[in-house]
């Protein structure tokens, strides 16, 4: 057997591993020439039979043959594989828009979205979140707020009492007085929480949400708390409203004042919701009274204090358009996940 | 409250449009509501002239009557009772319009009719009479109706709010434009009443607190058959008010223009005179609405000689005291009562009046004197009458109010100085006695304004006249405030995230709800009623977020969602002794597949091992999420059997498991509802989690199959093997929980992967023997576990 037999038959093996269509037939292949008993593997046993010198040469030729041959059968038999896995995705085409399959994601209260961005605005402006009971009395919730007997919130028909003479807050300013009694200023702090009036009809709830904010310092002013108020507005809304500010009536604020912002919906043009006016009212504020500041032990002469309250559903329903305040209670599914 | 602008044209001279008013009034303060124009008479309608009328040929209850337009004479044919030659009607001719229907020429039994003469009603108008609207002499024949009763008109409807009682009259609203701009107003009349009569009731006034002023006048002989006219009827009709008769009409009228309630008594119903005094307990009294209501006794009483009550004072008048259609004699009442003592008592009697407002929000104390005098004038000038002297019984005249305003204090609120020139200038238009001080200004506030007490309230004034707008914006160097929240704090925002990532949609609820739903469904502790509440199904607050995430369950399943994933993060209430008690929780509730409908066939059902991996996963958001153990509980409204109560540090925090089978159906579920709920107060720490060095011998693995009776939790079998296991226990995992062949009845294996591992030492065999050992002596004494 020749140098030249070995080459003719590795140049026949390798046309044959070309031509193999299959993976098994190109382990058969494998199997007849490389395998124990295969026949390039056969040919060592001539070395036996060579002349000395020869053997060593020889040897080396046919391993080289060998590993040329494993080399061409790996090459082989990776673009059969390769066609394999091709034909198999081929064969397994699937219609990738069918829908997604797993949990689809829950839904966040509109309630929350909004405290949650209200909150983000006032801490960024360097204001902390307080908390306070829903269940109050009516030394928090009206007497240390200057809210004399006479006045009309008084009455039953505003406030939810309940049979231990307690009530339910009307409002989240209680915890401006929680705040300041516990606290010396300065003060800067939000509160958000239910706050509950015997009330209800098409625009009113028994229960709604309120962030009541406040800051008191040696030198806090009016000019001061529009300033705030035009900085929150502007970015809540994410958009360039003015505001103007009335005067108005709270018992615990002097002066006070009802916030109006310019209509979101018709950019202050005049339009059905803000009723022609161009403007929408949407919290209330004022300096804090003196009468506060004298209830919670607060020296109103070195001093001065503001105070603001806004309502959450309110505020809801003009950024993303809902036109129900019942709504916001029911839990329909329907709405909720509108707001994912 | 109504005005009409005509009315308040008459007051105050200004050269503004009544929507300019509106809007000055609205920056004011005195928010305005709307201005809509007071429907009117068409064009069309005239003043016409009856020259004649007579007898239709052919009809008995028809006249023909001539009538003149001014220029010519047109026949017309009528049908009202009074219709007669020499008064002034309204005259619809061709082309008017009343209504819907367009007058024609048209005839009527034979007889030709050029338009139509109208009644009040046809026009829209208030008619006191039935029959034609007959008007005053005055009126220049031929001019339109709606010229003659002085053109056109608007109603402005104003939203006061309650410090500015002084506003709620025609007089308060033009003083108003007064202060904001310095307009002219018409001063008070002072005409005084000519005594007729010397006929006087008793007046005794045993509550000078609260009644600070008390006059009343007899005016004797009114005339039974006078009519209102009609420039008093139509200014009623355009402000909101009926009007009723002539007496009535006048107090209200009165009540109108100056702000000072009246009422008029008939005198047969006061005898002898009028006792103001508290009710006693129990008094009863048939109130002018028809109500009979049981007076309590801090109500005040307008009550005559014999005790009988006929009033209650400033809020509404009893049935039998009024003024009627048959009243000769009237006592007219002009009182001041104070805002405490009317306070809440209108409603409390379920009325409101326009008094009961008024003196709520607080009535001028020096103005009764006018308006009594004033009512008299007109009531005489109505309907005739001879007036006797004022009786009063009064306390101490009441001293108006001095207040001080120091120019730095106003600079400082406002943040901003406005001139002292024009702040001296804007108080002269508040109060006639403005004192320059050294450091600002003394002023008296005037009568009308009790609202004006603290130097703030003057800061409000000064600065409302002179314009919220114009003040300057600025921001405040505010120092960042220290978080309120600490690290260690059960991080509620990631637990609402954690379950919105989760699939679960979040719910708000009423915190009151029904009290068989609190029974049922509540946590079982002693719940907080309320007093007043709304209704009946909203009286009880919640112990439990379980009945408003069942409530919001049934709601959509009843709108066809089988897939309902809820929570809800908010307080629950209870009572403890005489104590309320909230705490915030977290709880959900789910029912129906796992997951959403899928195009590959079934979805399984959620069971409560879907819900337990989502507790878990709120527990894994504190700082001990390994402290927390499962057991058996049982709680009302959940099945036997399928309850765990949640605890940590040896204190129960919550629960988890399934509805009650029975409520299920009860509340329409059609599959199993799963529910569980945390207490957020007791998830807060004061550690946080700390580093654990990473052990970097090798760990061993060892499988030990259980068997314990049936009953026996594997939550407790994994407590037991983690306090016998201690600090070198990595995890235990059950592979495997089987029942059946080669287990005995009663019985099932547990098969536990346990990792042990210790940072110190590798773990030789004996080392883990004995653990094992030690173990199994364990759980065969307390499980009476054995190995398989």
């Amino acid at each position: 057997m020749s140098n030249i037999d070995l080459a003719s038959m590795l140049k026949q093996a390798t046309a044959a591993v070309g031509q193999a269509s299959s993976l098994a037939e190109l382990e058969q292949l494998r199997v007849n020439y490389l395998g124990k008993r295969g026949s390039l593997t056969g040919q060592l046993k001539k070395i036996g039979g060579l002349p000395n010198d020869q053997r060593s040469a020889f040897g080396a030729e046919v391993n080289r043959a060998k590993g040329a041959l494993a080399e061409t059968l790996q090459t082989r038999r990776d673009i059969l594989e390769n066609e394999s896995l091709l034909a198999e995705i081929e064969a397994s085409a699937v219609d990738i828009s069918l829908p997604a399959r797993g949990l689809a994601g829950g839904s966040e209260h509109l309630v929350s979205r909004s405290l949650r961005r209200i909150e983000s605005i006032f801490v960024q402006m360097g204001f902390g979140v307080a908390l306070g009971p829903e269940i109050e009395d009516d030394f928090h919730n009206f007497e240390a707020l200057n809210i004399p007997p006479e006045h009309p919130a008084r009455a039953m028909h505003d406030t939810f009492y309940t049979t231990e003479g307690k009530l339910l807050r009307t409002h989240t300013s209680p915890v401006q007085v929680r705040h300041m009694l516990e606290n010396e200023p300065p003060i800067a702090i939000i509160a958000p929480g239910r706050v509950y009036r015997c009330d209800s009809d098409i625009t009113h709830t028994p229960m709604f949400h309120q962030v009541e904010g406040l800051l008191v310092n040696e030198d806090a002013s009016f000019a001061d708390l529009k300033g705030i108020l035009l900085s929150f507005v502007r970015q809540y809304f994410e958009a360039d409203l003015d505001i103007r500010l009335r005067p108005s009536y709270f018992p615990f604020t002097e002066p006070s004042a009802e916030v109006d912002i310019s209509c979101v919906f018709c950019v202050g043009k005049g339009c059905r919701i803000c009723k022609q006016t161009g403007w929408i009212e949407v919290l209330g504020c004022g300096m804090v009274h003196p009468e506060v500041f004298r209830h919670v032990d607060i020296d109103s002469d070195k001093y001065r204090g503001f105070a603001f309250g806004i309502g959450i559903e309110r505020l809801s329903m003009l950024r993303y358009g809902v036109d129900d305040l019942r709504l916001f209670f029911e839990n329909d599914l329907a709405f909720l996940r509108q707001f994912q | 409250m109504i005005i009409t602008e005509q009315w308040l044209r008459q007051w105050v001279d200004t050269e503004l449009s009544v929507n300019e008013i509106a809007d000055i009034l609205t920056l004011a303060g005195l928010e305005v509501d709307s201005v809509e124009a007071i429907k009117l008479p068409n064009v069309k309608v005239i003043v016409g002239e009856i020259i004649s009328a007579a007898p239709h040929p052919d009809a008995d209850r028809l006249q023909v009557c001539q009538v003149n337009d001014g220029k010519e004479v047109f026949q017309v044919v009528c049908g009202a009772k009074n219709v007669r030659a020499g008064i002034k009607v309204p005259y619809a001719i061709i082309g008017a319009e009343l209504s819907d229907v367009k007058i024609k020429k048209a005839k009527l039994r034979g007889v030709e009719s050029f338009g139509m003469l109208c009644s009040g009603e046809e026009l829209g108008l208030h008619s006191s009479i039935n029959g034609l609207l007959e008007l005053p002499d005055d009126m220049t024949t031929g001019q339109p109706l709606v010229d003659a009763m002085g053109g056109i008109d608007h109603a402005i409807n104003i939203d006061l709010t309650p410090n500015r009682g002084d506003c709620l009259s025609v007089l308060g609203l033009a003083r108003e434009l007064r202060v904001l701009q310095g307009s002219e107003i018409k001063s008070l009349p002072t005409a005084a009443v000519k005594l007729a009569s010397v006929a006087e009731v008793s007046l005794e006034n045993r509550e000078k607190q609260s009644c600070t002023a008390y006059r009343a006048r007899v005016i004797e002989g009114i005339d039974r058959g006078a009519v209102t006219p009609l420039w008093m009827a139509e200014r009623l009709r355009r402000s909101g008010i009926k009007p009723i008769n002539p007496v009535v009409d006048v107090t209200n009228y009165v009540m109108l223009e100056t702000g000072q309630p009246l009422h008029g008594f008939d005198r047969r119903q006061v005898g002898d005179g009028i006792v103001v005094r508290n009710a006693s307990r129990g008094e009863e009294l048939l109130l002018l609405n028809g109500d009979e209501v049981k007076l309590s006794a801090d109500t005040l009483l307008i009550v005559n000689t014999d005790g009988q009550p006929l009033a209650i004072a400033g809020v509404i008048g009893g049935e039998t005291s009024g003024v009627y259609d048959d009243t000769d004699d009237v006592v007219l009442e002009a009182a001041h009562f104070s805002r405490t003592a009317v306070a809440g008592k209108a409603r409390e009697y379920g009325v409101s009046t326009d008094s009961s407002h008024r003196y709520e929000r607080g009535v001028d104390p020096l103005i009764g004197q006018f308006a009594i005098e004033y009512a008299t004038l007109l009531m005489q000038e109505i309907c005739g009458g001879k007036a006797g002297p004022i009786v009063e019984d009064s306390g101490p005249t009441l001293k108006p109010a001095k207040v001080s305003l120091r120019y730095d204090y106003l600079s400082e609120l406002l943040g901003f100085s406005i001139p002292g020139s024009e702040v001296h200038e804007l108080l002269c238009r508040i109060s006639t006695d403005v004192i320059s001080t050294e450091s600002g200004w003394t002023i008296t506030a005037p009568s009308y304004r009790h609202d004006m007490a603290y130097e703030a309230d003057l800061v409000e004034e000064v600065a409302r006249v002179f314009g919220y707008d114009r003040i300057p914006i600025k921001l405040p160097n505010l120092v960042p405030s220290s978080p309120i929240a600490r690290e260690g704090d059960i991080d509620i925002p990631a637990m609402r995230r954690t379950m919105i990532a989760r699939d679960y949609n979040e719910t708000i609820s009423y915190s009151f709800i029904d009290p068989e739903w609190d029974a049922d469904y509540g946590s079982g502790e002693t719940p907080v009623i309320l007093a007043n509440p709304l209704s009946e199904n909203l009286s009880v607050m919640r112990t439990s977020l379980l009945p408003g995430l069942l409530n919001s369950a049934v709601l959509n399943v009843n709108r066809q969602v089988d897939r309902i994933r809820l929570f809800e993060i908010g307080g629950t209430y209870r009572l403890s002794g005489k104590e309320t008690i909230e705490t915030q929780r977290l709880g959900a509730l789910c029912c129906g597949p796992v997951l959403p409908f899928s195009w590959e066939g079934d979805v399984r059902l959620t069971d409560l091992f879907d819900v337990k991996s989502e507790l878990e996963a709120i527990l894994c958001l504190t700082q001990f999420p390994n402290s927390f153990t499962f057991s058996k509980l049982g709680y009302k409204p959940l099945a036997d059997n399928q309850v765990l109560g949640i605890y940590t540090n040896g204190e129960k925090v919550g629960w988890l498991g399934r509805l009650q089978p029975v409520i299920e159906r009860k509340l329409g579920f059609e599959s199993p509802v799963y529910a569980f709920e945390l207490r957020l107060d007791r998830l807060n720490s004061q550690q946080l989690a700390r580093y654990h060095p990473i052990s970097k011998l090798p760990a061993v693995k060892r499988d030990l199959a259980l068997v314990v009776n049936s009953d026996v939790a594997a939550g407790d079998v994994e407590e037991t093997i983690k306090s016998v296991c201690g600090d070198e226990l990595v995890s235990i995992e059950l592979f495997d929980v089987y029942q059946g062949d080669n287990v005995p009845d009663g019985s099932k294996s547990l098969a536990y992967r346990i990792t042990l591992q210790s940072v110190s030492k590798t773990l030789a065999e004996e080392d883990i023997d004995l653990v094992v050992s030690e173990l199994l002596r364990q759980l065969e004494k307390v499980h009476s576990a054995t190995l398989r």
